[in-house]
């Protein structure tokens, strides 16, 4: 039972993380329809940016996160205007992000071996409060991880029901043509998601930090499991992202418990094919 | 006409004396240029393959890599466990890789677009994953070791040829199968059969009113290109004599695609183009050391901004315009 | 009979677009379908086509049961169609797409292209000899090497027939073949339709244009929200007071 408990727990603290990875993959395919598979990447650079902000400037670790999440903002939006921004074109296909994508991760990868090499960092003792409930015990960070994740979800959704931008944002995805025709700047709302979303992934890899070691690998399967997530949840539909981060994350952690913990990626995408092959457009998606 | 009549006969020339220069390569080739050559043989039969599905048919399969893993994990452990040879080995992995596509196809081809993409990922990791797990069978990440060489062909005025000495034996024996994968797609891109997998990536809902069943021609063309990846991945194990999980992964795809892309998809020069081009500059760029990838990385971006359309695309779409221009230039000058 | 449809009815969730609706088509005629905006036209044509599964209701095509077959063994089975946003294959030339339609007869498959079988050539021979003559009779010839960038909107309205016509089909649909194209471009392709009817394949005819369909009818059927409203000759339908109310009465006002 507490192991049942412990499990669903741990469940949900990775689902937060899957929640905000997700969210800016089905973001970023909703808006700009790039499928981005270097989102790991950028998940995993986020992880090296916070330690080096710890470490090297000892700055405390929620204000770590927040300079993390800007600087990565700032660099996702580098990277779109220089990479997938001009790849756009009337020759592309929906390959073409994809080799994009290929490009960043080698890129990517080989700068962070360069620069910070190939020995995982850790972050040391961060919020390592215990909690001892029902024969379960559930660190600090653990619970702040969820925490934060719902009041980032939360802050999302009123930034996008409630601000101008952020229903820009909404209409754009809603109908890109007509966005443009009511005046608004598709380009730089592409822009502004594009950091959003390479954003919210350094900002989950940051929570995580604490609990693993920074590695280069890091990221390589948040890209598939955020894209697992998002087919699940229908291709660029925020609440998809948001549960099925939960779901997959409380389905990884318990499969890897109960079922086989060799052969638990098995059972997760295996469902996943079972479930597209039922129901071709994902759980949440159109008929 | 007579362009035409001279076009066609220039791209045979082409094409033989292409092959006679594969031919005559050994005799001057030095051990390690024979290798990449080698390698780059039968990554351009894996780029055909994925071609087929991905740029002809228009299917985004990024589950390829699963199919070569499959063509060599079942050529290596049939010789290395069951001691068959190599010939009956492949001919048993064929099948076997065959039956896996229709299995896979027939579920995720009821997909289409992104979510097609993401069902076939899903079961390379699923491969990959039972082919590191499974141990006991496929010796997990160490990788199988000791595949034995093609038994030598014994030739009938005495003397055989032998592949576990000459490299040259190797790079025949792939080269064949890629000139073979060549003729066959060049036969059925041109085909009505190649035809309607164009016609399917273009606009199923049309395809499907002229009578094409859409179904089927993805599956057709999913499961050949399976065939081609299996094959060389077969020869990939025999003639390395060692695999590990990695070249079954979706990574072994994704290098695919770029072959495909850099080179021209849905062109039948494109994928050996990309795969030569890209294997070849890669090797030269060793010479940087620990950033040669990064730099590959950089030329990987810049080739999908500038040329979209690949290599052999770009110059089939601009060709006929220069060509024009110049034949204008010398009835003027005439 | 050619072709006959029974109680037919499909809903979209709760919007019923077709309505118990009977309809029969006979061999050799032009018979049209009219209605205002929404009426259902477009998606009688869905249905019959098998691009949708009826909610219920039956068709018959030859006195055979075709309800629910998927829309490439309608096609193999005689029924054709163009559909309203004209769709042609946009990276094929205009001969290509007229070969790509005639496939389907062919008795080769991809092995006997790989092993360049007898069968094959005489496939590829027979397709190419078949758009010539589709080309000729849609008056394409001179433009059959032509991509399809190059063409004009009518020159696609055409090749749309000719890519449903290169299914050697007993029955054809169009879709709003006139729209979008200029008054003399107009006259050019009701001949057209004329000449389908007269080498002895059937037209149902989607139209707006009360010009053309007075002109060039058999028989008119009249829909309205998914429900037959008038069906007959042209003087019937066109002094029908409800066709007058919904459907003609809104075009004067307008
Ligand atoms: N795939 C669909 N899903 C939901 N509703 C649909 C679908 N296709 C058509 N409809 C609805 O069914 C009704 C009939 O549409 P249909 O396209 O058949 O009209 P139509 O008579 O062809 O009109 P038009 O003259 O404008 O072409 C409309 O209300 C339309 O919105
Ligand atoms: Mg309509």
């Amino acid at each position: 039972m507490s192991m049942l408990l412990q499990t669903t727990i741990n469940g949900i603290v990775i689902g937060s993380a899957f929640s905000l990875v997700a969210l800016g993959l089905t973001m970023i395919w909703g808006i700009m329809h790039i499928s981005n598979f270097a989102h790991g990447s950028f998940y995993m650079i986020g992880g090296y940016v916070i330690w080096t902000i710890i470490t090297l400037l000892g700055v405390d670790f929620w204000l770590a996160i927040l300079i993390t999440a800007v600087v990565m903002a700032i660099f996702g939006a580098i990277v779109e205007r220089l990479t997938f921004r001009p790849a756009e074109g009337p020759f592309s296909t929906p390959l073409s992000s994809l080799i994009v994508s290929i490009g960043l991760i080698m890129i990517f990868n080989n700068s962070v071996l360069a620069i910070w090499g190939a020995r995982p960092e850790t972050l040391g003792a961060i919020n390592i409060q215990e909690f001892h409930f029902l024969n379960v015990t559930v660190t600090l960070q653990r619970v702040l991880i969820v925490v934060a994740a719902v009041i980032l979800i939360a802050l999302l959704q009123f930034f996008l029901k409630r601000t101008t931008l952020g229903m820009s944002i909404e209409a754009t995805a809603q109908n890109a043509e007509s966005a443009r025709l009511m005046g608004i700047n598709t380009s730089r709302v592409g822009s502004i998601v594009f950091a959003m979303g390479v954003s919210l992934a350094a900002i989950a890899a940051g929570l995580m930090a604490p609990l693993t070691n920074i590695n280069i690998g890091m990221g390589d399967h948040m890209t598939t499991y955020g894209f697992v997530i998002i087919i699940l949840g229908g291709m660029g539909s925020i609440p998809g992202a948001i549960i099925g981060g939960f779901i997959l994350g409380l389905i990884s952690s318990l499969s890897a418990t109960y079922l086989t913990a060799n052969y638990y990626e098995v059972i997760v995408f295996g469902v996943l094919i079972l479930i597209l092959a039922i129901k071709p457009t994902g759980l949440f998606g159109a008929k | 006409m007579e362009n035409l009549l001279k076009l066609y006969t220039t791209k045979h020339l082409l094409f033989a004396l292409l092959i006679v220069a594969a031919l005559v390569f050994p005799l001057v080739a030095s051990t390690y240029t024979l290798r990449i050559i080698t390698m780059c043989c039968i990554w351009s039969m894996l780029a055909i393959a994925l071609n087929l599905i991905v740029g002809y048919t228009g299917q985004g399969n990024l589950g390829l890599g699963a199919f070569f893993g499959m063509g060599a994990y079942t050529t290596g452990l049939l010789m290395v466990k069951l001691g068959l040879n190599f010939w009956l080995a492949l001919i048993i992995a064929l099948a076997l890789t065959v039956i896996l596509a229709v299995l896979i196809g027939l579920p995720t081809l009821r997909t289409k677009g992104a979510y097609f993409a993401i069902a076939t990922l899903c079961f390379n990791i699923i491969f990959t994953t039972v082919v590191i797990q499974w141990d006991a069978l496929t010796k997990g990440q160490t990788g199988l070791m000791n595949i034995p060489n093609v038994p030598a062909i014994p030739l009938p005025f005495g003397g055989q040829i032998d592949f576990h000495e000459s490299l040259a034996a190797n790079y025949y024996l792939v080269l064949i199968f890629l000139i073979l994968t060549i003729v066959v797609i060049y036969r059925i891109v041109n085909s009505l059969t190649g035809k309607s997998f164009l016609a399917v990536r273009q606009d199923e809902d049309l395809a499907e009113a002229i009578g094409i069943n859409t179904f089927r021609a993805k599956l057709l063309s999913f499961t050949v290109s399976a065939f081609i990846a299996g094959l060389a991945g077969g020869l990939y194990a025999v003639y390395l004599g060692f695999i590990a999980p990695a070249i079954t992964s979706y990574g072994i795809t994704f290098t695919a695609i770029l072959y495909v892309v850099v080179g021209g998809a849905a062109t039948v020069a494109g994928p050996i183009v990309g795969s030569f081009l890209l294997t070849v500059i890669g090797e030269q760029l060793t010479a940087f050391g620990t950033l040669h990838l990064i730099i590959y990385g950089v030329l990987v971006v810049l080739s999908i901004i500038y040329l979209p359309m690949g290599l052999v695309g770009a110059y089939q779409m601009f060709w006929p315009q220069i060509w024009q221009k110049m034949k204008r230039g010398k009835v003027h000058a005439a | 009979m050619l072709l006959k449809v029974d109680n037919l009815v499909k809903s979209f969730g709760g919007l019923v677009a077709i309505d118990a609706l009977d309809l029969q088509v006979n061999k050799g005629e032009i018979f049209s379908i009219i209605g205002p905006n929404g009426a259902g036209k477009t998606t009688l044509f869905n249905v019959i086509s098998g691009k949708y599964r009826p909610s219920s209701g039956k068709i018959t095509f030859e006195g055979k049961d075709i309800t629910g077959l998927k829309p490439y063994n309608i096609a193999r089975r005689g029924i054709a169609r163009t559909f309203q946003v004209t769709a042609v294959f946009s990276q094929f030339t205009v001969f290509e797409n007229i070969v790509i339609g005639h496939q389907l007869h062919a008795k080769s498959g991809m092995f006997g292209a790989v092993f360049g079988t007898g069968q094959a050539h005489k496939d590829a021979r027979e397709s190419r000899e078949k758009s010539e003559k589709i080309l000729e009779f849609t008056g394409l010839t001179d433009i059959s090497d032509k991509p399809i960038a190059n063409t004009t909107q009518e020159e696609r309205k055409r090749l749309s027939i000719g890519l449903a016509l290169a299914t050697d089909p007993k029955l054809i649909l169009l879709d709003e073949p006139v729209s979008g194209v200029n008054m003399q471009e107009m006259d050019g392709i009701i001949d057209l339709i004329r000449k389908i009817r007269d080498a002895g394949i059937t037209v149902c005819l989607i139209e707006h244009k009360m010009r053309v369909v007075m002109g060039i009818s058999d028989r008119i059927l009249a829909i309205n929200y998914g429900k037959k409203i008038a069906e007959g000759t042209v003087k019937e339908v066109s002094s029908n007071q409800q066709v007058i109310d919904a459907y003609l009465g809104v075009k004067d006002a307008a």
